[in-house]
């Protein structure tokens, strides 16, 4: 059986496993829950008679940002990597991975003639549908609470004026926008073996690196910032800016301390962060070869 | 003649400063049951691991079933059934589930075939319940039914009698009989001379990485009292506490 006639039967066995996890379905209710919390907190903050301070083009903004149209495609920035979903990635993908050593499931696979490119391929394909799924969780999440909030707002829902293709195009987009978090913990999760360190070091690179570390470096220089544009997160934010450009804008603007360093373009952003991409698989791959797999 | 179903030639593998096995050589010939034993630590599970592509040897060579074997070449492995150190299941799936999804590997097992494997190690009363509520013995009698299911030619077993009571342990033995006298091949690693001696035709013995004696069971016994007796005396040096004749 080559790796292509193995590949079928493998990525069936993938999924049939996640869709058992309980932890899938944690991960994407509490994304689900996070994404309603979050719009009906600005909704009930724009609904505050104490905003006398805010300009009027802002608040204009805002509203227009939580309504249909627009709020369909801003429900997609809350899946993306450098978002909520490096974080809710980091945890999935690292348990996913490395519980298959603690749980001397690979040992079942391998030993059985199953050919190790295949099963490295298998759990990434299904590791990109529960990424797909994830993003969908969020626009379908948002889509509801600002389509409720429409209208109450306006009496009408828009269907007709939302860019649907465009909604579509910002979905595979916003999973692009993931990858490179799934590959980095997919290839720690092979090294190391453990779950822990796996989640750990996906979770720290997502808080520590491109939040904390990222923000204090641009402070520092002009360059260190020119250079935090090509990190995973910056790159995120330039192809969510074509998904959606004002909500982009809108989100940045709150919590930057700085001047946003100029973004790439995002046709660049996708072809680095498919990069990123090919490189935490390519390790993984390298390690997973030679790995000694012991009893 | 029957032909070889395992060979292992001049087969080296270390762990960084530690030899755990040493020029190792043996063939398993087709429909025997051959005994694996030695005392714990003396590489047999490397040995097993290295049979199934779980490791890279340092060096020399694995067939079975006449193709070589190595992490990058198992396809002949889809003929083999194994149950290798602490049985490997998705705790959060049933038994019957976990048989599932390894079922879908192979077209030819049906759902009944997996009725059957689990009748036969006693578990088909527990077949819906999830492993993460398994004993170790039962955990044990389904990685049993999951090396069964797909009908292999070979069957390679590392102490699989490790958590089962008396009476597992004696259906076991049955079973492997059984197995054996309709063709499997059964490669049965253990460290209980007993029932290696009750089971099997013929055992090679490895006590630090070296096979240091093998041959038919009733050639081995030749002179001596039993098994525990041929075993004491060539693993002798390892084992200080060995009972005294």
């Amino acid at each position: 059986m080559t790796t292509q006639t193995m590949l079928w039967p493998l990525l069936r066995i993938e999924a049939r496993k996640l869709a058992g996890r309980a932890l899938l379905w944690v991960i994407l209710a509490l994304l689900a829950f996070l994404v309603i919390a979050l719009n009906v907190a600005l909704i009930a903050a724009l609904a505050q008679s104490n905003l006398e301070g805010v300009p009027p083009t802002v608040l204009a903004s805002l509203r227009a940002s939580l309504q249909w149209p627009q709020s369909v495609l801003m429900a997609l920035t809350f899946a993306n990597g450098g978002e909520l979903g490096g974080l809710f990635v980091a945890v999935l993908v690292g348990a996913l991975v490395a519980q298959e050593y603690t749980w001397h499931t690979v040992h079942l696979w391998l030993s059985r003639g199953v050919k190790r490119e295949a099963y490295l391929l298998a759990k990434f394909g299904v590791i990109v549908a529960a990424l797909l799924l994830l993003v969908l969780v969020a626009l379908l999440a948002g889509s509801v609470t600002t389509g409720i909030y429409t209208w109450q707002a306006t009496g009408r829902l828009p269907w007709h004026a939302v860019p649907w293709g465009h909604v579509v195009a910002g979905i595979f987009e916003t999973t692009l926008t993931l990858l490179p978090y799934a590959a980095l913990t997919f290839a720690v999760a092979v090294l190391s073996r453990s779950s822990m360190v796996a989640v750990g070091v996906g979770l720290g690179y997502s808080l520590l690196v491109e939040n904390l570390a990222a923000e204090v470096l641009m402070l520092v220089s002009p360059t260190v910032a020119r250079v935090v544009r090509f990190l995973p997160g910056l790159l995120s934010k330039s192809v969510m800016r074509a998904v959606s450009p004002s909500e982009t804008a809108l989100m940045m603007s709150p919590t930057q301390t700085t001047a946003p360093p100029p973004l790439l373009s995002p046709g660049w952003a996708a072809v680095l962060l498919l990069g990123y991409t090919a490189l935490g698989l390519g390790v993984a791959w390298w390690a997973f070869r030679k790995q000694d797999i012991s009893a | 003649m029957a032909q070889p179903v395992i060979q292992l030639q001049h087969l080296h593998k270390r762990f960084g400063a530690v030899q755990a096995v040493r020029d190792l050589s043996l063939t398993v010939l087709a429909g025997e049951c051959f005994g694996f034993l030695g005392p714990n630590g003396a590489g047999k599970t490397t040995t097993i691991s290295m049979i199934l592509g779980l490791l890279r040897p340092t060096s020399g060579q694995v067939r079975v079933l006449g193709e070589v074997v190595t992490p990058e070449r198992t396809a002949v492995l889809r003929s083999v059934g194994a149950l290798v150190g602490k049985p490997g299941f998705y705790p959060y799936l049933s038994a019957r589930a976990n048989l599932r999804l390894l079922a879908r590997l192979y077209p030819t097992v049906d759902e009944g075939r997996i009725d059957e494997v689990l009748a036969q190690v006693g578990l088909a009363q527990a077949a819906e319940r999830k492993v993460k509520g398994f004993s170790t013995g039962m955990k044990q009698r389904l990685g049993l039914a999951a090396a069964l299911l797909h009908r292999p030619r070979l069957l390679i077993l590392d102490e699989p009698t490790a958590g089962l009571d008396p009476i597992g342990m004696a259906e076991m033995r049955e079973l492997l009989r059984r197995l054996t006298a309709e063709g499997t091949t059964v490669f049965l690693s253990s460290h209980l001379l007993h029932e290696i001696e009750q089971t099997c035709n013929r055992v090679g013995i490895l006590d630090r990485g070296r096979l240091v004696a093998q041959g038919a069971v009733t050639e081995l016994l030749a002179g001596r009292r039993d098994l525990e007796d041929v075993f004491f005396n060539v693993v002798a040096h390892t084992t200080p506490s060995h009972p005294q004749e």
